[in-house]
């Protein structure tokens, strides 16, 4: 089976075709534009994507389950929600070629899976990409974040992580608590102790 | 379709909340809090005692050492500590913050003619001597200099300092300079009156000491850079300049007759950053190619401006300050001048806690103000740079 479309968001008319469900690892891959192997995931609220293989390995959890033969169906990944995995998608595909795997990548490579990988510095236009990626509230900064740390991407987890450690760094004390909803357990003694400590921080 | 078609989707990971960051797990919590810089860590110690105990526990600093994420330091050692408090600048932060005491010696010292160096992501401070200071805190005249052999080094991930090999001959105002990782020494004085020639070199990853053959005759008051992969030495003999030039590849000292206008190179007013030697000289802010071995070569660059201080007429020209390049910067930190003043008719000393910074590789040299020094100004005594 094979489809002209390739891009995230136009998933879906390609995988609900009924012969994706009931497809034996035996059968060939499914395969992309430019007939490369493309892979369907699931979303816990059954939104379906497609993505190509080059891009789904870029997450470790992805790379084991093709690897153990299960990318032949939709692979179901229940605790992540269609919005989210419809940004990791476009990210992964984003950094098709990222270096940031490309050791990993070498060991497949011998199977012949990725004869026109070729690893590349990822573009001011990428870069340009990630900032806005990130650039959420809280609570969608926080889903990317369990996305990344499930997938096991260790793009994806630079990129949020990046993000989350950014959002505090100039923040007050005060402000770090309410947007983390961390409960100040000090006694007033102690933190006014700890502060005068750390004098040199409020300057 | 069943979860058991796809066995690679078990067990399911059900995301544990912890309770460093509510809604995260513990584990990814530590990621994003060990990517923040030291500098941020003294206003989010304040925020819970679990977020201090977090940012002074090993599992922190384990992982900041496993990721690499040191973070960039400029190391500042001022004369007005008696008590030999370093403190460091966080670029990223832009603050300063004291580094723990350094912890051998006793607290009537003060340290001087040492040389500091940075390499494998620590801070070591080499040699020099301890003054003991009189009651009213000034160096005791009736107690001999005595050189020291002592190795300290700062970790910036435990945040901690520790006592390495000492080196093999106790000596201060000598030269020192890392090439190829690895930390070399030469020259400097102990209590014999005509120097040392003897020169060493320090393996940082196996804290071992080795002797190197010495140079052609000793020097004192030394200077020196790492250069081209080479240990640059100048310092005086029966009161003459000499230049030396040891070669780590064929272990061999080569004296150089011109001392062309390396001489006019001194500790605190050079800086070697990406490949170009930088030097403060009376005429301005100069900048050096060494492979062009030409004096003519010195291109000239914006001077840093004077300082002006409030309620003073004149602009006044720092001496005595740090200078060194961090992260294709470089930075002139604190120093002092002399003031007049006009009403009392004294001349004063002031002391600059100043914090100053210019890219020198820009058409037009622009020198801007960071955030000037926490608690700690006039003469640095020591000053290193430290990248991630």
């Amino acid at each position: 089976m094979s489809s002209g479309d390739s891009g995230p968001s136009s998933s879906k008319q390609l995988v609900q075709q009924p012969a994706a469900a009931g497809r034996s690892p035996n059968q060939p891959p499914l395969l992309g534009a430019g007939g490369r192997k493309v892979i369907v995931l699931k979303s816990g609220d059954e939104e379906e994507f497609e993505v190509d293989l080059l891009d789904a390995m870029q997450s470790r959890t992805l790379r084991r389950a093709i690897e153990d033969g299960c990318g032949d169906g939709p692979m179901p990944l229940p605790n992540l929600t269609g919005p989210v995995l419809a940004k990791v998608v476009e990210l992964f595909r984003r950094h098709r070629g990222d270096p940031r795997w490309a050791d990993e990548l070498q060991e497949t490579e011998k199977e012949g899976m990725f004869k026109d990988y070729a690893p590349q510095k990822p573009t001011a236009e990428v870069k340009g990409f990630d900032r806005e990626f990130v650039s959420v509230d809280r609570d969608a900064l926080f889903d990317l974040l369990r996305a990344a740390n499930f997938l096991e991407a260790p793009g994806l987890l630079d990129v949020t992580c990046d993000a989350a450690a950014d959002a505090v760094m100039n923040m007050t004390v005060e402000e770090v608590r309410e947007y983390f909803g961390l409960v100040n357990d000090y006694t007033p003694e102690e933190e006014a102790a700890l502060r005068k400590q750390h004098e040199w921080a409020f300057q | 379709m069943p979860a058991g078609r796809w066995p690679g989707a078990q067990p399911i990971r059900e995301f544990a909340a912890g309770d460093l960051i509510p809604g995260l797990p513990d584990d990814l919590a530590l990621i994003c809090l060990a990517r923040i810089s030291y500098g941020y860590h003294g206003i989010l110690e304040c925020v819970s005692r679990r977020w201090r105990d977090t940012f002074r526990s090993k599992e922190y600093s384990f992982l900041k050492c496993k990721e690499g994420w040191c973070g960039n330091w400029l190391f500042v050692l001022t004369e007005q500590q008696p008590d030999l408090q370093w403190n460091a600048y966080d670029p990223d932060a832009n603050k300063w913050h004291p580094l723990p005491m350094m912890p051998m010696i006793n607290c009537e010292s003060i340290h001087r003619g040492f040389s500091c160096v940075t390499l494998c992501k620590k801070l070591l401070v080499l040699g020099g001597y301890y003054l003991s200071l009189t009651k009213e805190g000034s160096p005791d005249p009736y107690k001999p200099t005595v050189a020291t052999d002592d190795v300290m080094c700062f970790d910036p991930f435990e945040k901690k300092w520790s006592r390495v090999r000492g080196m093999r001959t106790p000596r201060y105002d000598f030269a020192c300079a890392v090439i190829c990782g690895k930390v070399f020494v030469a020259g400097g004085s102990d209590s014999s009156v005509q120097g040392l020639a003897m020169a060493e070199v320090y393996d940082v990853l196996e804290d071992k000491w080795e002797d190197l053959p010495p140079m052609p005759v000793p020097l004192v008051c030394c200077f020196s850079i790492s250069y081209d992969g080479r240990f640059h030495v100048i310092g005086r003999n029966a009161n003459q300049l000499r230049y030396f030039i040891f070669d780590p590849s064929d272990r061999s000292w080569k004296a150089v007759a011109d001392l062309w206008q390396l001489y006019r190179l001194a500790r605190n007013t050079t800086a070697v950053l990406g490949g170009r030697i930088y030097a403060i000289l009376e005429e301005g802010l100069k900048m050096l190619k060494m492979s062009d071995a030409e004096p003519s070569n010195w291109s000239t660059l914006d001077a840093p401006p004077f300082v002006e201080l409030p309620g003073h007429s004149r602009k006044l020209q720092p001496s005595e300050y740090g200078f060194i390049g961090l992260e294709g910067k470089l930075y002139l930190v604190g120093g002092k001048a002399v003031k007049y003043d006009s009403v009392a008719h004294v001349f004063n000393i002031v002391k600059f806690n100043c914090t100053r910074y210019c890219d020198p590789t820009g058409l037009r040299v622009e020198w801007r103000e960071a955030r000037p020094m926490f608690r700690s100004c006039g003469t640095i005594i020591g000053c290193a740079s430290l990248e991630e």
